[in-house]
């Protein structure tokens, strides 16, 4: 096995993040690049961010989908992971009635849980389907008192305890925050970290030296969706 | 859509610029270990148990819970990573069905009446039986059942006890074959993790291994990071497997014909003198006798067996020969396939041998040696003498297996087999045949469950033993051999929920029942840890504190001018043609035998992995059952049409033998299977009461396997000959 | 500006209302609305108190059901009794006249009992401060409650001034205006929806309009036709049927471009819509507009005009559900070995808010009957 590759990226990924980082937050600009050539459907990023971020029955940030094309036996396969796009021309925050989610000036498409009404309207406006509704289930039911559930998912660096169906996020829109209150501690989203494909890649596309900017300076890259010009900030490879 | 691989992004390119000291890499991302800091936080590193694999974690607790848990970048089977189950921890620590107290069965094997029960009482029942038994069949009629970490403290306890029956399902119905073959061979075994050096490959050939969806954390890193350097990939595989959809070819191969391919590429690699030449005739044996052996599969017959083009197997030999020895034909690790799986297995590794892949950069690398030793001062086991071996029909069963244990336990021959102590496996869904296990159990005088959950094999206990999950406890250590020693502790995140109790603590206290104190000294865990490691000059602090500590071995992974390897077999040499196997009447050089085909309106039966599930160990995990909470059955989308079936329809399968299903699947139609074959994920079909997740989910393949062939050599069951037919339900 | 006696029903006869609603003379269908409001009111506390997750079905795939649907319902219905009281005073002004103020209640009426819905329907309910505090322009949905709370407002003075017999054309004009926007706007708000492309795309706001004109006109016409049943004016009922035909035209003319629309499609979405093609021709035109029409055509009394009237209101009902939640019913990205289709029933706490809705109009519109608020227009101020 060879560490040394691996930390190499991960490396290169962090000192990014630190050059990132030094700037001010105008000057960044978050983006993700997934290579769907070593993406091998191992669904570790799906449940990683599931890990991460606490998220209720049902709800995923990252879901993987598969592809099946072709007849057999020239099939072909592919794994697309889904994280939010944080579109710089986003559907969902357009919607949104109380400016409760906008996009930050760093590209991020945050969400205020303490502002959000819970409308939904956003959910049904990405194009993506990359929003959640949190209704406020648990995983162990009535047994959720004991265990982690209720505790503090950090999420945009805040806390966030799920105690009740009063307390946010419960009722609100929910979403992929490309980990920003892992990012801004200086550590890598978590699906970048546990993807055991190392497909995932994240980084500031403001600057030239970042692997994400080189990455999709090659001529191999797609968006999701593209024709619906919501300009995503997650890059796909082929 | 064909994905080509070969423009596979060259990551290591771009990213090597402007980054050194590479291997002291994984101490910047040790911010954890400062960053306890944090208040009310802890962060204890630990291992994974979700699979065998052992991956290192780092679980971080607040308020006196685990809220989450990450890789540690220390350890070399994770290398920061988790897989999609080892992500999940949270759904196995916190399950509401887990085991909570110890429980006595007044009712019957199969029917159980539970009486909750004190660990005093518990054991103390235990302890009476295990001295009846001892007392009236000898030590020896005791049998333990183990997988898991924990299952070590269960083998000392067996041991102590003066019996050497202990098996486990992950050899005869897992690696055993693999193992056999390999050993037959070049007199060691490909270890566990293996010893692929996939990243390094300049070609892969995998036959089955469905990597990504066999999630086995740092292999599938391997194998991305070999293709990313260029590596050729060829798939054999009757489905489209994640791994095939990456390869430069897929060989949708017909079920069942494998060896058929194996020795027409080892007759190309000979006859068109593709072999390393040097390297065969300094370390093997046999080529000569081999080279005849293999001269009637030619391509053009392979091509009949097999159903792959004869063009492509040429081809195929050939780029073999180019990139030789820096390739690796996997030798799987899932190998009870067809009963004559040691044969498939020397076949692989004879073909491995050809091409000088063993002991060289990209083929098969020679591991670390050494390892830590056992706690220190323990007296002698004690041994029985004159016992009959249980599994003496299978001569190279390197492990007893588990199927000679059930034998003898309803037979009494060759001697009786009394009591069953089960840890960490599931036999109800492990073991094929299950009315034979449970006609079995039902001749015992103890069987002993210790599980964290009450899965199917919980209702045929007489005594339950909660353990607490692998984030509760101290454990063995697990010790893994890649090029370097890796070290791994396990030590508890969080108190044990309930009244759930390690294995360290339940063995120690039947010991003391059985008067064993002095096989078991240690005051608790920790400290039982913390000898052994000072035994092994292991830093057990340090340990404490990283989780994982690495050593490096010194030698090269790699055959170099000065170190030549050694084969720890009869002959000193790399074994073509096997004496050992033609002394016992086995073929020396593996022979194809046709293996019967489906009957007309029948499937054969295959199965693997849920990148998602670990057996049924997992599917009662909420997190990972809420991602999939049942398996589908995966049928050519033209042949289901054919048949009138649907996406999504519901059915239940009956085989060919005439067993029927007890639950339901859905149909899922795809362009990823042959039109003679079904497929479906392990592990589910759960029906144990107490399961709230998993139960009446699926159908298991296990469900459906009964008589299996069983591989002469070492005993391993055939579990991919049985033939089924999907019958539509609602 | 006088409450009661103008609009509300003078007190004493408010308060003999409810002396004889309490003494168990209150008739059968006002026992039935109190108890639908009861067992509304145990839904949405239910809702409020145990949160969605445990009451609701609706879900990530699922964001909007039953409750949505139901708002929208109400919100057309109330929007539709506008659009009749505008041409009803336009077109048949003396005829229509005496039924004015409780074509005028029942736009009230229901808005409120939409908006009871919708606010059922919020994760935090107690939020909607936001609306002032942070609008968003570019936001339907805050326009849609910019418009909502406007026809409210409007329907009120209109119903002012109604009351006092103070008719003003401008007035009559803004009425019909602002609803116009309000439903447009709303139209818009599913409009916009990425999901939702094949449904009626840039034809829902007109589509909207033009149903909520449809249901809510059917409500009127079914209260008329009550009326007319039990004193027999039939003249009455005339402008109601003619313009109940008008509007089943008109969304008949729409649901053809529809399908028209989508059969030209392609894409995902569309394999919903030829799925459920043959449900839609036979059940969403020919059962719910095809039929009403003739029955207008062949029957025109009470009794015909109540049926006909009666399958409006239900079949509008369930297309309003099912546009709410059929566009979601392909999902746009499975997770891990999903079905293809997401099914959505309804909870038994939807269901109750349905109930809470209906159970508030037809009390608050029989209280108002039955204490004589349609009967005795007072004269001045
Ligand atoms: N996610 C996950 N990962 C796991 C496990 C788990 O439970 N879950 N378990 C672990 C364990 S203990 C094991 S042993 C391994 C098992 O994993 P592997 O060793 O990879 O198992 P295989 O049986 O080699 O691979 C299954 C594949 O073999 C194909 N196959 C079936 N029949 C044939 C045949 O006749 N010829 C050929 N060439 N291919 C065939 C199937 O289509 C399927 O794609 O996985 C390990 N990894
Ligand atoms: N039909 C069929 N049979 C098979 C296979 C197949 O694919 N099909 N696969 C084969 C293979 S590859 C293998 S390796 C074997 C594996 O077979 P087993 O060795 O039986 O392993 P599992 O099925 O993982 O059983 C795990 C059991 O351990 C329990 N457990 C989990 N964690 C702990 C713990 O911390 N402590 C204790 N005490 N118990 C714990 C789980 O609840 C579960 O009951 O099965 C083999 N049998
Ligand atoms: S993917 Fe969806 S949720 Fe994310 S920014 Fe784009 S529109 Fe918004
Ligand atoms: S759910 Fe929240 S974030 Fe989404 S549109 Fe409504 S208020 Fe805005
Ligand atoms: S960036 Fe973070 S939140 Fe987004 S998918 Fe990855 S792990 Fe989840
Ligand atoms: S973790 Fe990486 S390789 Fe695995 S599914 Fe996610 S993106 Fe693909
Ligand atoms: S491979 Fe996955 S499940 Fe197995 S030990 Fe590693 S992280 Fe855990
Ligand atoms: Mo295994």
């Amino acid at each position: 096995m060879d560490m040394t590759a691996h930390m190499d990226i991960m490396a290169v990924m962090k000192a990014d993040l630190e050059r990132a980082l030094a700037k001010p937050l105008d000057q960044r600009r978050w983006a993700m690049v997934i290579d769907l050539r070593r993406c091998i459907g191992c669904h570790a990023c799906t449940t990683g961010c599931m890990s991460e971020n606490l998220t209720p029955p049902h709800m995923q940030y990252r879901p993987v989908r598969e592809e099946e094309t072709g007849r057999f036996p020239a099939t072909g396969l592919r794994f697309l992971p889904r994280p939010c796009m944080q579109c710089d021309n986003p559907g969902c925050t357009r919607v949104c009635p109380v400016k409760a989610t906008w996009k930050r000036e760093d590209g991020l498409v945050t969400i205020d849980y303490r502002k959000c009404i819970g409308c939904r309207y956003c959910l049904v406006a990405c194009p993506y389907g990359a929003r959640s509704t949190d209704t406020g289930e648990y995983y162990t039911g009535e047994f959720h008192a004991r265990t982690y559930e209720v505790e503090n998912s950090g999420e945009y660096g805040k806390t966030f305890r799920r105690r009740s169906h009063w307390h946010s996020p419960v009722g609100n829109a929910r979403k992929c925050h490309f980990c920003i209150h892992r990012v801004e501690k200086g550590e890598l989203t978590r699906c970048t970290t546990t993807c055991l494909g190392g497909a995932t890649f994240f980084g500031d596309l403001n600057d030239p030296k970042a692997l994400v900017t080189k990455l999709i300076a090659k001529g191999n890259v797609f968006t999701y969706k593209e024709e619906l010009g919501t300009r995503p900030m997650v890059f796909y490879l082929l | 859509m064909k994905f080509s691989r070969r423009t596979f992004l060259k990551t290591v390119g771009v990213a090597s610029a402007g980054v050194t000291a590479a291997a002291t890499m994984p101490e910047r991302f040790l911010s954890w270990a400062e960053e306890s800091a944090e208040a009310g936080v802890k962060l204890v590193p630990t291992f994974c148990e979700l699979c065998f694999w052992n991956c290192g974690l780092i679980a971080r607790v607040e308020n006196g819970k685990v809220v989450k848990v990450e890789g540690n970048p220390l350890s070399l089977r994770g290398r920061g990573r988790l897989c999609g189950r080892g992500n999940a921890a949270l759904g196995a620590l916190y399950d509401p069905d887990r085991l909570k107290y110890p429980l006595i069965n007044t009712g019957t094997r199969g029917a159980p009446v539970w009486k909750r029960a004190s660990w005093d009482e518990a054991l103390g029942v235990i302890a009476g039986r295990m001295e009846k038994i001892r007392k009236e069949h000898g030590p020896e009629a005791l049998a333990l059942f183990s997988h898991g970490t924990g299952g070590a403290f269960w083998k000392h306890l067996l041991k102590a006890y003066g019996s050497s029956n202990y098996t486990a399902p992950s050899f005869a119905q897992c690696r055993g074959p693999r193992d056999t073959g390999f050993l037959l061979t070049f007199g060691a075994d490909v270890g566990s993790p293996e010893y692929y050096d996939f990243d390094n490959s300049r070609h892969i050939v995998l036959l089955g291994s469905h990597l990504g969806e066999n999630a086995h954390n740092s292999q599938v890193q391997d194998v991305v990071q070999g293709l990313a350097r260029g590596a050729r990939l060829t798939v054999v595989d009757p489905r489209l497997s994640n791994i095939a959809s990456k390869a430069d070819d897929w060989l949708p191969i017909k079920p069942a014909t494998d060896l058929a391919l194996l020795l027409a590429w080892i007759r190309i690699v000979i006859v068109e003198e593709l072999y390393d030449r040097e390297y065969v005739g300094k370390y093997a044996t046999g080529l000569e006798e081999l080279g005849a052996a293999v001269a009637e599969y030619t391509p053009e017959w392979a091509e009949k067996e097999t159903d792959i083009p004869a063009e492509t197997i040429v081809r195929i030999a050939r780029d073999l020969g180019k990139s030789a020895p820096h390739v690796c034909i996997g030798a799987g690790r899932y190998a009870v396939w067809y009963g004559d799986d040691t044969q498939r297995s020397r076949a692989i590794a004879i073909l491995n041998a050809l091409l000088g892949s063993w002991g060289r950069e990209g083929g098969y690398y020679l591991p670390v040696s050494g390892g830590v030793p056992e706690y220190p001062g323990l007296p002698e086991y004690p041994h029985s003498e004159g016992v009959p071996r249980l599994d003496e029909a299978y001569p190279f069963a390197s492990l007893q297996t588990t199927t000679s244990i059930r034998q003898a336990s309803i037979t009494g021959k060759p001697h009786p087999v009394k009591g069953w102590f089960v840890y960490g496996c599931n036999l109800m869904k492990t073991m094929p045949d299950r009315e034979e296990t449970i006609r079995a159990l039902a001749n015992l005088d103890l069987v002993v469950a210790i599980d964290v959950l009450p899965v199917d094999m919980i209702a045929h206990a007489d005594v339950v033993l909660p353990e607490c999950t692998y984030l509760e406890r101290y454990d063995n250590l697990s010790v893994g051999k890649f090029k370097e020693l890796e070290i791994s502790l396990r030590q508890p995140a969080v108190e044990p929920l309930w009244e759930s109790r390690p294995s360290w603590w339940m063995t120690r206290e039947l010991g003391s029942r059985l008067g064993l104190q002095a096989y078991f000294p240690w005051k608790d865990g920790e400290e039982y840890l913390a000898r052994r490691c000072e035994a092994g000059g292991v830093e057990f602090a340090e340990l404490k504190k990283k989780g994982v500590i690495v050593r490096s071995g010194g030698a090269s992974p790699y055959i170099v001018p000065g170190s030549e390897p050694t084969f720890d077999t009869p002959s000193g040499k790399i074994e073509l043609f096997s004496k050992q196997l033609q002394e016992k009447g086995f073929d020396p050089v593996p022979k194809y035998t046709r293996h019967p085909q489906p009957p007309q309106g029948y499937f054969r039966l295959l199965f693997g992995r849920s990148p998602l599930h670990t057996f049924s160990r997992t599917t009662n995990n909420f997190l990972l059952a809420d991602l999939q909470k049942e398996n589908s059955l995966w049928i050519n989308s033209r042949k289901g049409r054919e048949l009138g079936l649907k996406d999504g329809d519901t059915v239940q399968l009956e085989t060919s033998a005439g067993v029927t299903s007890p639950g339901t699947i859905r149909v899922k139609l795809t362009e990823r299977l042959r039109e003679d074959a079904v497929y479906l994920y392990h592990g589910f079909g759960v029906h144990a009461a107490g399961m709230t997740r998993a139960g009446n989910r699926g159908v298991g393949d296990d469900e459906l396997i009964a008589k299996p062939t069983v591989d002469p050599i070492m005993g391993g069951t055939a579990m991919r000959t049985t033939f089924v037919k999907p019958v539509r339900r609602g | 500006m006088t409450l009661f006696g103008l609009l509300l029903p003078e007190k004493e006869r408010l308060a003999t209302t409810f002396r004889e609603i309490v003494a168990g003379r209150g008739g059968v269908a006002l026992y039935a609305a109190i108890a639908g409001m009861l067992l509304g009111g145990a839904g949405i506390a239910a809702i409020v108190f145990l949160g969605h997750g445990r009451t609701t079905n609706t879900s990530t795939l699922v964001p909007w059901g039953m409750q949505i649907a139901t708002y929208v319902y109400f919100a057309l219905v109330s929007g539709g009794c506008i659009f009749t009281n505008f041409l009803g005073t336009q077109f048949f002004r003396r005829t229509y006249e005496p039924l004015a103020s409780r074509v005028i209640f029942l736009g009230l009426v229901n808005a409120l009992a939409g908006f009871l819905s919708l606010a059922s329907e919020l994760g935090h309910v107690e939020r909607l401060f936001w609306f002032i505090l942070s609008p968003n322009p570019t936001s339907p949905m805050f326009w849609m409650s910019v418009w909502y709370t406007a026809d409210i407002a409007i329907l009120l003075v209109e119903y002012y001034n109604v009351r006092r017999h103070h008719h003003s054309k401008g007035l009559l004009y803004a009425s019909f205006i602002i609803p116009l926007i309000t439903y447009c706007s709303l139209g818009s708000l599913f409009g916009a929806v990425s999901s939702l492309p094949y449904y009626y795309s840039a034809l829902l706001p007109v589509y909207f309009i033009f149903a909520g004109f449809l249901a809510g006109n059917a409500l009127c016409a079914a209260v008329v036709a009550l009326r007319a049943a039990k004193d027999g004016c039939r003249e009455l009922l005339r402008p109601f049927i003619r313009m109940q035909k008008i509007a089943l035209a008109s969304v008949f003319v729409l649901a053809f471009c529809r399908t028209i629309i989508g059969l030209a499609g392609s894409g995902s979405g569309y394999e919903i819509f030829r799925e459920t093609m043959v449900t839609d021709l036979v059940f969403g035109m020919v059962v719910s507009l095809v039929v009403p029409f003739l029955i207008l055509t062949y029957r025109k009394s009470p009794g015909g005009v109540l049926l006909a009237t009666a399958i409006v209101l239900v079949t509008q009902f369930i297309a309003r559900l099912d546009l709410v939640v059929r566009g979601f019913r392909v999902p746009l990205f499975r997770v891990y070995d999903m079905p293809e289709r997401i099914g959505y029933t309804p909870s038994v706490a939807e269901l109750l808010v349905l109930l809470a809705s209906a159970g508030t109009v037809l009390f608050l519109y029989l209280v108002a009957e039955r204490s004589g608020l349609f009967e005795a227009p007072a004269k001045g101020e």
